[in-house]
């Protein structure tokens, strides 16, 4: 079912940008947990939201105020902008560079008429791109635990608190490495799999803010994959770790196996 | 079935015996030569000991093989192809355009190579727009039109069946000239060409009684075979 060989390929192919994506998780979380253990501002910013007029007020949700708490902002880090960029493009690179991509220029011909199994091909494939987006969550957990650590604020709660919302995001950029290549297995053009994948992410980041924001969006949320990875929210024990884990284990395994059945019926122009 | 095995049941098995180079051959463009070899050698799970003698074979040195793959020149890159090929001793071998991109000293030591695995009793399907280098090399020809097979034929078979172009100089002008077996296609002055199928006694006897000044009768070349099949003519 896996190729040893095969993944290794990929995992060093992508060191690159994997290491990148680890460095900045750990660095960012450090950064953001040594801000707030020295400067505790989450008194300051709540005695300057309370001046502020009821509409502005308005527009700050709970979750930012609580992020400037040591606990929402040890969260706050596995929800930067920047580090779900960087799990995003790993995600939607992989898949699509080495199905579509790899059937475009004429390798993946070449590497099939090899003794190698085309589920063994694209769950090693998988199972690589899992592995190199958990190392970035790695490095989250690593700045973390680490500024916990050194600032002696590091509990049994939170400890455990952070390896699930770790475990979260990893499920979560596994889905959306899993619709890529599901889209990647039916697509011609790489380019065009990894702009579709990527926009479908855009619209659900999207979407999941303006829903939170406008009442009139909220019914879009159990449909929005967003819905089920909100850090500050399990963190305060305001959503179910269990249920997200259902959910996008299941979608992952929706889009696996019909990545598998495409995959096992298509053919691979030379 | 492919080597006596069932498809796709036995595919796997088909393709460890199977050696194959695609039409445009890609690899891993990040890879070094050697690393990529040792990883087609790991793939197919079994040991790289017939490569030194091919490197060598195609003249690629320790440098070469040290360079990455989007660094080396498109013949170099053939190459390695060709090895990834045959360093199994595939008992089949497949190969589409193999002698793209290498120079004639080249071509002639993969032809080299190709009359030794045919000589071991290894299978080739040799698939090429080059009809020079399939008469070289090949002894069975299959034409394929449209997706379609339209010949399957040994290479002497498949010529004797084509037309054959006949030119004549005569020494006088010949009222009405007909030969048998023969359609006249060109006439100027004591000139004539004709294309000739069929029995070629009757046609030498009636040549015979000709003035002829010269003749040139050449052996019908594979290319003239292969374009009456794709001409498509119902004689073809």
């Amino acid at each position: 079912m896996l190729n040893r060989d095969y993944i290794f390929l990929l995992l060093k192919n992508h060191r690159g940008l994997t290491l990148f994506g680890f460095l900045l998780s750990a660095s960012l979380q450090f950064l953001i947990i040594y801000l707030i253990v020295v400067l505790n501002p989450a008194p300051l910013v709540a005695a300057f939201l309370d001046k502020l007029p009821l509409q502005l007020r308005m527009l700050f949700q709970q979750e930012f105020i609580t992020s400037f708490s040591l606990e929402g902002a040890a969260a706050f880090g596995f929800n930067h902008p920047l580090v779900l960029t960087t799990l995003g493009i790993l995600a939607i690179i992989v898949p699509s560079r080495h199905l579509t991509g790899e059937a475009e220029n004429g390798t993946l011909e070449l590497l099939l008429s090899y003794p190698f199994r085309r589920r063994e091909l694209l769950f090693s494939l998988w199972l690589s791109g899992s592995l190199l987006l958990l190392m970035v969550v790695c490095g989250g957990w690593i700045g973390s635990l680490s500024a916990l650590s050194i600032y002696h604020q590091l509990t049994l709660p939170v400890f455990f608190k952070l390896i699930e919302i770790g475990f979260n995001l990893w499920l979560l950029f596994t889905l959306v490495m899993s619709y890529t290549l599901l889209a990647s297995s039916l697509g011609r053009e790489s380019g065009k799999v990894a702009t579709r994948s990527a926009g479908l992410t855009l619209i659900f980041y999207f979407l999941h803010f303006l829903s939170s924001m406008w009442q009139s969006l909220a019914f879009t949320k159990p449909f929005n994959i967003f819905s089920y990875y909100q850090p500050q929210k399990l963190m305060a024990n305001q959503q179910s770790f269990l249920l997200n884990v259902v959910v996008l284990v299941g979608f992952i395994l929706f889009c696996l196996s019909f990545s598998f059945f495409h995959f096992q019926h298509r053919d691979i122009p030379g | 079935m492919v080597l006596g095995k069932p498809l796709p049941e036995a595919a796997l098995e088909v393709r460890r015996r199977c050696g194959y180079l695609p039409g445009n051959f890609s690899a891993y463009q990040n890879m070094t030569a050697e690393e990529f070899l040792s990883f087609i050698a790991r793939l197919r799970r079994t040991s790289t000991s017939i490569q030194p003698e091919l490197t060598e074979r195609f003249q690629l040195t320790g440098k070469d093989l040290a360079k990455k793959i989007k660094n080396l020149s498109h013949g170099t890159r053939q190459k390695i192809g060709i090895i990834q090929a045959f360093f199994h001793q595939p008992e089949l071998l497949i190969l589409d355009e193999p002698t793209i991109g290498l120079d004639p000293l080249m071509q002639d030591v993969l032809y080299d190579l190709l009359r030794e695995f045919q000589q071991k009793g290894h299978t080739i399907f040799f698939s090429s727009h080059i009809l020079s280098e399939v008469e070289k090399i090949c002894q069975r020809v299959a034409i394929v039109r449209d997706g379609h097979l339209v010949a399957l034929e040994t290479l002497d078979d498949l010529k004797k069946k084509r037309y054959r172009r006949l030119q004549l100089l005569l020494k006088r002008e010949v009222d009405n000239l007909n030969l048998p077996s023969a359609s006249l296609i060109e006439h100027r002055g004591l000139y004539y060409e004709f294309v000739v199928k069929g029995e070629m006694q009757e046609l030498l006897q009636a040549l015979a009684r000709l003035p002829v000044e010269n003749i040139v009768f050449p052996e019908p070349s594979l290319e003239e075979a292969f374009m009456a099949y794709y001409r498509g003519t119902d004689d073809a």
